[in-house]
């Protein structure tokens, strides 16, 4: 049997677990919008710093941090390096760190895109860590869409760490093999192979039971759909939703007025 | 009649060969049947064809007539089968949602798809729970289960759909020794409710001391069906590929014979069966 992995969701009773699903997605999709239109260090700093904020108040930034984070830093220094290099638009004079040449501009772009990342991925995960999965579903389904693309979005995140408990299993069953998977970037690209097929097999061979097993619960029924769990919302959530559309055409007009 | 199968052969899309193959039966209702029969010898197909799983999910050529309560699986939409014929799969993970947080909730999933009122979903989680002795963990997250207590999971779930017939494909293939007890010890206990029990089993030992009757496959087809102590003392056995309960066979070999009393399953009816008593046994 599969081993035991846990769910993205972390259960709390904080502020950002209380508001209603669909603000907290509205909220996401705001974020990811400003984090396209806004374009310096300091609107981007601060909107990184808001994304993280919230998943600090939601008590989920040590989950935020072990789910996502640590991966993203892996990303942004890569980022920093290459962009830092060879990233030179303007020929502009480079400045030393340590052995590396590195170029203003390309730092620049890669802390911008650190930045965004951060805010947009934050923002997603903060929906993620702090919203029961049904809630989630139930929420998708309230606006509009087939109970089926709820579910098929949420099962695929919340089947994230089961892969990855899979494909730690097939590593640990090729390694009593004799397979090397430590060493040079060479070796490591070898040990991948053996690793590749198994998994995708085998979570081929999952889905099939999977899709089984939720016909035989009637996933597929085509009546609707009741809910043991209720949604509950703030008064001041209407509002706030205007207030994160809103703000979206102000920021679009003070990008185009070149005051951001 | 809560199950007939006539003339039934079943080839999957895209296989040469048919994976059933002129199949008859007849299942009463609320009678306990075990399926045995070795790797490939057609008792998962056979699933699939009393559930409907297949031709409806899992696509083919279906020949001859499948009948739930007496309407054909065909005529009936997989949404009116799941309420007539649950289906509890090998692996319980992967029959688990994924997107439920406690037991309850879980047990809850298939009803809430299937627009049921919200208090009676309560009400049939909490007697599904029970019956299954998993009460008192419905407020547990579900990957916290034992092996045991989350295939007694699974079949809750499908249980509080309240069918007439449940099919369970090697519930305890995947299961230790305690697993295995659990979840034969929660079927065996539904027995008297007038639900129909199918369960395809390699332990062959749980399967004959619980079921009314066996039905033995090899490939493909229906070879065997009666009660088990029938069709184990039959000398086709080895024929259809399968092993007796360890005891039974033993017991045949140390000469047993038919005046000794039925053939044992058990340590008591084995030392009757071979004219020892208990007190011989040191």
């Amino acid at each position: 049997m599969a081993g035991p992995t846990r769910l993205l969701f972390q259960p709390g009773g904080s502020l950002i677990h209380r508001v209603h699903p669909a603000t907290k997605l509205l909220y996401a999709v705001a974020m990811t919008a400003y984090g396209i239109v806004l374009d310096q260090v300091l609107p981007l700093l601060a909107l990184a710093g808001l994304s993280v904020l919230v998943i600090a108040v939601g008590g989920v930034f040590r989950a935020f941090v072990r789910t996502t984070f640590r991966y993203l830093v892996v990303l942004f220094v890569f980022l920093f390096i290459i962009r830092g290099l060879f990233y030179d638009p303007g020929g502009a004079e480079t400045f030393s760190v340590g052995p590396l040449d590195l170029k203003p501009a390309g730092v620049v772009f890669a802390v911008e895109m650190s930045l965004r990342i951060t805010a947009m991925v934050g923002a997603f995960l903060a929906v993620i860590l702090t919203t029961h999965p049904a809630d989630l579903v139930q929420a998708i389904e309230q606006l509009g869409a087939s109970p089926r693309v709820g579910y098929i979005v949420l099962a695929t995140l919340q089947l994230t760490p089961e892969m990855v408990d899979r494909a730690r299993r097939i590593m640990d069953a090729q390694r009593s093999r004799g397979l090397r998977t430590e060493g040079s970037l060479l070796i490591r690209t070898r040990g991948l192979f053996p690793l590749v097929a198994p998994l995708f097999y085998g979570s081929l061979m999952s889905v099939e039971a999977k899709a089984m097993a939720l016909t035989a619960r009637g996933f597929f029924s085509q009546r609707k759909k009741t809910h043991i769990r209720s949604l509950g919302m703030f008064a001041w959530e209407p509002g706030f939703r205007i207030a994160l559309v809103a703000l979206l055409p102000i920021l679009i007009g003070f990008r185009v007025a070149g005051w951001l | 009649m809560a199950l007939e199968l006539e003339h039934t052969t079943f080839t999957y899309a895209g296989a040469t060969q048919p994976a059933i193959t002129d199949v008859s039966l007849r299942l009463e209702a609320g009678q306990f049947y075990g399926i045995i029969g070795s790797t490939g010898a057609g008792k998962s197909s056979l699933c699939n064809l009393l559930t409907g799983i297949a031709p409806h999910f899992l696509k083919g050529e279906l020949g001859g007539e499948v009948r739930i309560e007496g309407v054909s699986t065909t005529q009936l939409s997989m949404e009116e089968l799941v309420t007539r014929v649950g289906y509890v799969f090998q692996n319980p993970f992967d029959q688990l949602s994924h997107v439920t947080y406690s037991v309850e909730e879980e047990v809850a999933f298939g009803l809430q798809n299937l627009g049921i009122e919200v208090g009676e979903i309560r009400t049939r989680a909490e007697w599904a729970l029970k019956v299954l002795g998993i009460a008192d963990l419905r407020d547990r997250f579900p990957l916290d289960l034992s092996g045991g207590e989350l295939q007694r999971l699974a079949v809750a779930s499908i249980l509080a759909m309240k069918p007439s017939v449940l099919v369970l494909d090697e519930p305890t293939s995947q299961l230790d020794p305690q697993g295995t007890r659990e979840v034969f010890e929660a079927v065996a206990a539904m027995r008297g409710s007038g639900l129909t029990v199918v369960m395809v089993e390699h332990k062959i030992e749980l399967l004959a001391t619980h079921v009314d009757e066996l039905l033995v496959m090899q490939r493909g087809r229906l070879v065997a069906q009666g009660s088990p102590r029938q069709v184990l003392s039959d000398p086709s056995v080895q024929d259809w590929e399968i092993e007796r309960p360890q005891l039974a066979e033993l017991a045949l070999r140390l000469g047993r014979t038919e005046a000794a009393g039925p053939l044992p399953f058990g340590v008591e009816e084995f030392l009757v069966a071979v004219n020892l008593g208990p007190k011989d046994v040191h």
